[in-house]
């Protein structure tokens, strides 16, 4: 089976700070996988590399089958943490953009992901409060049929009706062939939609597993195995 | 690259008829108010095609302003697309941005040789398109030039690299000069990069002439323009990260 | 539907527990059609996965049918439904009987304590008998 996502012995540093220290791992298709780690543990560097936005300093990376560049991104959607749209776009100029260099753009996913975000395609994306903002991001994301969506703290510092919403869509525009790896410190929000977690301490991947198993396992919740993975962070 | 360039239009799109307008505003205030205050021909004329120079150094500042931003734009360096587009699109709408500056520019010129204020002798339809090629050249190599510089400079990490870019343009700049001038002879295609524009309003039979004489410089431009390229290319796709 | 998950627990199971309990009950009755893995998972905000996986398991164990194109089917075996029953009720037995042990009471008094309270209480025998309240 075609692994969606694959990470041989990655590493990446900012300067002296090491963000990604030899990370081996290999996703595959059909799965909701929650990154987790607390701040600083890698979690968006991993996301951008896999991306494309961002070159590892070594290793090989494969997302959706190629190495990051122009083939991988027509079929990986990434949600980074700040705005992908333009300040002076509207939310319909945001979905144009989508349409017009995407492919897999799906304008009937999109417009049904607008009613249910109750956004207009008359908005401006400026004007829009953070809620919104992040409520379009996850609509554009999502607007596409991509293999592999990178969703980086989706419901991080959003309000509580705004985060319902986000769940929701995320739960009912998931497609049966595709991944989605959603990077998050909110754990027990997220848990029960994760089949498969993957925790990053330090840059380095010091478990990958299945949620279910953890749980026969260990008799314990994710986010309470994460908080003790993290007590001293 | 042309999508690219479309979004680059939805943005710009108030601002390039602002100044657009704004300039054909200034054109008529300086005929008609330098008339009526008696300013002579010439003035007027000079001062017209200063604010077209001033004009066109706009167009440069935001047509580089643009391409850095879409190189520092997330939402760009997601698409899947070859790097290079992003270079075309920056080129390209510098060129489309200098032809409309160009073409108010020969509306003027035209009412100039109507009202008789200038004398413009046999301007050919071959001069008038060697004109026009080598505008678009002059174009699309000192934007090329500026990508270049910019890049380079936002892929140094030290402190002063803004003023390290400024050197490597002046180095860049008098080399070419030299090369062109010393090893291929005659005039430079680029020549623009200097601002040796000749301000005489008269002239402009001189400079579409010039143009024919300078093949081997073209050449050596147009080699030097791939290698800028490939240098932006490199240096965005290892050196320059989204925000 | 509100199901209070525990986080602590194969999720699975739990879902599985709570099927098992709408056909016993008759919320679902024989031979009904299942919610898709699809309609499920969005309504219960639950991975899909996991409800494939809480399927598989009650197609295994004969509670569920799946048919080609058609969905997937409660059991409409009568004597199945009756042994999930049975099955659960001595779950529960097991559980109660484990727990009055514990507080030291011996089989004749379990017997005795639980056939007065079936008698007395109605209000609680209706609790009782129904386990986890939805």
């Amino acid at each position: 089976m075609e692994q969606l996502l694959e990470f041989q012995s990655v590493s990446k540093s900012y300067g002296k700070r090491t963000a990604l220290r030899d990370v081996t791992l290999s996703i595959g298709p059909g799965r909701i996988v929650g990154l987790l780690g607390s701040n600083g543990s890698g979690k968006t560097t991993l996301m951008r590399i896999a991306s494309g936005l961002t070159r590892p300093d070594s290793g090989t990376v494969r997302a959706s089958g190629h190495e990051p560049g122009p083939v991988s991104k027509a079929s990986v959607s990434f949600m980074p943490d700040k705005p992908v749209f333009e300040s002076w776009m509207t939310v319909g100029d945001t979905l144009d953009f989508q349409r017009d260099f995407f492919a897999d753009y799906d304008p009937g996913k999109a417009s049904r992901m607008l009613d249910f975000m109750k956004l207009s395609r008359k908005d401006k994306a400026s004007s829009l409060s953070k809620g919104m903002q992040e409520r379009l991001q996850i609509t554009l994301a999502l607007s596409r049929r991509a293999s592999l969506y990178l969703l980086d703290e989706p419901i991080g510092g959003v309000d509580p009706v705004s985060r319902e919403h986000i769940l929701n869509a995320l739960m009912d525009f998931y497609e049966e062939d595709s991944t989605i790896v959603v990077s998050t410190h909110l754990v027990a929000d997220m848990e029960r939609i994760f089949d498969t977690v993957v925790m990053l301490k330090g840059g380095g991947v010091v478990l990958h597993e299945e949620v279910e198993q953890i749980r026969i396992d260990s008799g314990k919740s994710i986010d309470q195995l994460f908080k003790e993975v993290y007590a001293e962070c | 690259m042309l999508k690219l360039l479309k979004y680059d239009l939805k943005r710009d799109g108030y601002l390039i008829l602002g100044v657009a307008a704004a300039l054909a505003l200034l054109q008529l205030f300086v005929e008609i108010g330098g008339r009526y205050r008696g300013a002579e021909d010439e003035m007027r004329i000079v001062f017209s095609i200063f604010s077209y120079v001033m004009a066109a150094l706009l167009v440069v500042i935001k047509v580089c302003q643009s391409f850095l931003g879409s190189v520092r734009s997330a939402g760009r360096r997601l698409l899947p697309l070859r790097t290079f587009h992003f270079i075309g699109a920056g080129l390209l709408y510098g060129v489309l941005l200098m032809a409309a500056l160009g073409v108010l520019g020969m509306l003027q010129l035209a009412y100039y040789m109507h009202t008789g204020m200038l004398g413009v002798q046999n301007i050919s339809a071959s001069g008038m398109l060697a004109l026009l090629l080598s505008g678009g050249w002059t174009t699309i190599f000192l934007l090329l030039s500026f990508f270049l510089i910019m890049t380079v400079s936002e892929s140094l990490r030290f402190k002063g690299r803004y003023l390290a870019a400024v050197l490597i343009y002046f180095i860049l700049g008098s080399t070419i000069s030299w090369v062109e001038n010393g090893f291929l002879g005659g005039q430079v295609a680029g020549m623009m990069m200097f601002g040796a524009r000749i301000q005489n309003p008269y002239s402009i039979i001189v400079q579409s002439s010039g143009f024919v004489g300078s093949w081997p410089a073209l050449v050596f431009e147009l080699l030097l323009a791939a290698v800028f390229c490939g240098i932006i290319v490199k240096l965005i796709e290892r050196r320059i990260e989204a925000a | 539907m509100t199901i209070e998950f525990d986080n602590n627990l194969p999720i699975y199971l739990q879902i599985m527990n709570y099927i098992k309990l709408q056909i016993v009950t008759g919320s679902l009755g024989p031979g009904d059609k299942i919610p898709s893995v699809r309609e499920l998972a969005s309504e219960l905000k639950i991975n899909p996965n996991t409800i494939q996986r809480t399927f598989q398991e009650l197609e295994r164990e004969g509670v569920a049918e799946s048919r080609r194109g058609l969905g997937r089917f409660v059991t409409s075996e009568d004597e199945k439904i009756m042994s999930i029953k049975k099955e659960m009720a001595s779950e529960l037995l097991e559980r109660f009987i484990g727990g009055m042990r514990e507080l030291g009471f011996d089989s004749e008094n379990i017997v005795k304590i639980v056939a007065e309270s079936v008698d007395g209480g109605g209000r609680e025998a209706g609790g009782t008998k129904r386990g986890t309240t939805a």
